[in-house]
């Protein structure tokens, strides 16, 4: 007997029972588009977890701080060992290490441009020519070395204020001058202005004395992709070290002559996040202490492989109910076309052929309900990503979910798969059907 | 071409041995038309049931073209009906939801004859047995005779050995009666297809060539009918 002709006789009979047909496939339908959610679900999940971590957490990236060797009989001071220009430069033979940036974090600075509007800001010295591998894509200008120049990340150009929006505001929120979650961000052109970064010291004499120190915007960092909210408050600048030195003389009117001899902070971008344990490896070895974010990507991966096999679990207990429904539609219907049966067996039907013949149905009846699986899970990933973008107050405006290619087959495969195991033990029974006793009239 | 040599069969009912046929013993010949007639309780649906595969003897032997069908397995008596044995049944058996066509195309499936081959065949039979011009429609849509002529198309669309027919006109009226026993004589004389008829009645059995009375499970006499 041919394909074409088991599946057309199945066909003709799931056509025939039309309200049973419905019901089983539904079943299989909201099993397996159960199944497809799930996997949507953790794959989206996965992805947008992948892409915040690698944006905050920077998941190719090693931290590098000074390290210490303890005393060789454990009495005594032990040596620091600073991250020092020498060290960079071997750590940049390292295997796998794409790039090498260091940073000194020098402080919170308030700053005025314009002269009315007032703004905060975290200043970072940093080798600014070394940061372009690390991500740091400029949105307006260049990454200049001159002197008394700052990179300025997006977040920088938010939420400036002066004297009358700052009433506006305490207008607004009753008792706070300042910007908040609920209102959208207005950014302010800072490209190529002079912004005047300010300290309040207090003299030795008790005197508060204003210091400002000049400069220039000459390059403005990339917007972030991420809902708003998320990088909003994420004020940085950059500096080069010369300028740092130059801004903590105006600040302190000293230097510390730091320049060129160490680092609090040293960034490593690595070629491959494989490469990062031998990297770590390789710093302990010279005495620096390191830290990455591989750990966090474990734990992270690991709550969602959980998360995903609970989504799963729950798609294969609906199909294994609705497996339950096939095998008593399809036990009935052996019970209904038992004498059907008998006369297919004396016209020549086989075993093999009559076992075929309800196996093929049920494995219809299972694709079936998987194509309709596949139309429901659509419509609920859709219906989740209306509710999603409609009501999250962070602004997200792409589709939170999505299903890739890859999920269809297999959960058209689970739906398959329901039909067949379910019609198995209805088409065993059918084709053990006693030809005589089947064709018998009382 | 059929041969039975000693045939019997019994059962158990309620712990009692009963005998359904008794050393029964016959030869039907390569397009012979054969009727075994006999009352209810006879044993003729028994011993049609014992040659066409479909219950295995107590004791003898039935060889249809040489080969011992009570020695075969299930599916290889599956695979010997489908192309040695026809059937015909006194309610027609037809599958009510397949237009006629395709109910006589139904053996040929089983068989994988290509689709292209069974319609011209199927369509054949049935322009044969008169009713051609109804292949589209559905066994409900027929008069009985009508139906039991597919029946007729059915059991021959694989050109078997030997077509047996289990009282083929006990649904029909007499006129249609007549008319089924005509087809099937004419089918015998031209095509020289071997039947073996079933039946209670004496007008039906004598248009056969050969009739085999049964009474109480033993084979009587056999009677020569000369007029066919």
């Amino acid at each position: 007997m041919k394909w074409k002709d088991y599946i057309r006789l199945g066909w003709d009979q799931l056509t025939r029972r039309k309200v049973v047909t419905a019901l089983c496939a539904i079943g299989i339908a909201i099993g397996s588009s159960s199944i497809i959610v799930a996997l949507a679900f953790g794959e989206s999940l996965a992805h947008y977890s992948t892409e915040q971590l690698n944006s905050f957490l920077k998941m190719d990236e090693v931290t590098v701080h000074p390290g210490y060797i303890p005393p060789p009989s454990g009495e005594g001071e032990g040596t620091n060992v600073p991250v020092t220009n020498q060290l960079l430069d071997v750590i940049r033979t390292f295997p796998g290490v794409q790039s090498v940036a260091s940073f000194n974090r020098l402080n919170y600075y308030s700053f005025t441009v314009d002269e009315t509007k007032h703004g905060d800001v975290e200043i970072i010295a940093t080798d600014l020519t070394a940061l372009k591998p690390f991500g740091y894509e400029l949105q307006q200008g260049s990454l200049s070395e001159l002197d008394q120049t700052i990179i300025i990340n997006y977040a920088v150009t938010f939420d400036l204020y002066d004297e009358r929006t700052a009433k506006i505001q305490k207008m607004l929120n009753g008792s706070s001058d300042r910007f908040n979650n609920g209102q959208a961000p207005i950014s302010f052109p800072l490209y190529q202005k002079t912004i005047m970064i300010a300290q309040v010291s207090e003299s030795s004499d008790g005197i508060s004395r204003a210091t400002s120190f000049p400069l220039r915007v000459v390059g403005v960092l990339q917007k972030p992709d991420s809902p708003v909210n998320n990088y909003r408050y994420d004020k940085k600048a950059y500096i080069s070290h010369h300028t740092a030195e130059l801004l903590k003389q105006a600040f302190l009117g000293v230097s510390d002559n730091n320049n060129g001899n160490s680092y609090a902070e040293t960034i490593i971008k690595v070629v491959d996040v494989k490469s990062i344990p031998s990297i770590e490896a390789m710093l302990t070895k010279i005495h620096l202490n390191s830290s990455s974010n591989m750990h966090r990507k474990d734990e992270i991966q690991q709550e969602f492989a959980i998360v995903r096999l609970i989504f799963v679990g729950v798609g294969l207990f609906v199909l294994f109910v609705a497996s339950l429904s096939i095998i008593v539609a399809m036990t009935m219907a052996t019970h209904q076309r038992r004498r059907q049966i008998g006369i297919m067996k004396v016209l020549g039907a086989n075993l093999r052929q009559i076992r075929n013949m309800f196996m093929i149905e049920s494995m219809l009846l299972g694709f079936l309900g998987g194509a309709v699986g596949i139309l429901l899970s659509y419509w609920v990933i859709w219906t989740i990503n209306i509710v999603v973008i409609r009501f999250s107050g962070d602004g997200a405006q792409s589709e939170v979910l999505f299903i890739s290619f890859w999920i269809l087959p297999v959960g058209l495969l689970f739906a398959v798969m329901t039909g067949v195991l379910s019609g198995l033990y209805p088409a065993i029974k059918a084709s053990r059907t006693d030809a005589l006793s089947a064709i018998k009239r009382e | 071409m059929l041969r039975v040599e000693r045939l019997s069969h019994h059962f158990l009912n309620g712990g009692e041995t009963t005998t359904v046929l008794q050393n029964i013993q016959f030869n039907v010949k390569k397009n012979e038309m054969v009727a075994l007639l006999g009352s209810s309780g006879s044993g003729k649906s028994t011993l049609l049931n014992l040659m066409a595969g479909l219950m295995k003897p107590s004791e003898g032997s039935i060889l249809i073209n040489g080969q011992a069908i009570e020695r075969m397995t299930e599916n290889q008596l599956a695979e010997f009906r489908r192309t040695n044995i026809g059937f015909i049944f006194q309610s027609y058996e037809l599958i009510p939801h397949l237009t006629i066509r395709e109910n006589v195309e139904l053996p040929l499936i089983f068989q994988s004859v290509k689709a292209s081959e069974r319609k011209d065949r199927a369509q054949k039979l049935l322009e044969q047995v008169g009713i051609g011009e109804k292949s589209n429609m559905f066994p409900s849509q027929l008069s009985g005779g009508q139906q039991q002529r597919v029946s007729i198309a059915r059991s021959l669309v694989t050109h078997p050995t030997v077509v047996f027919a289990d009282e083929p006109t006990g649904n029909l009226d007499s006129r249609t009666e007549e008319e089924i026993i005509d087809l099937l004589v004419e089918l015998n004389l031209t095509y020289g297809i071997t039947f073996i008829i079933v039946t209670h009645e004496q007008s039906v059995a004598k248009r056969t060539q050969r009739i085999l009375h049964l009474k109480d499970g033993q084979l009587l006499d056999q009677e020569r009918i000369d007029s066919n």
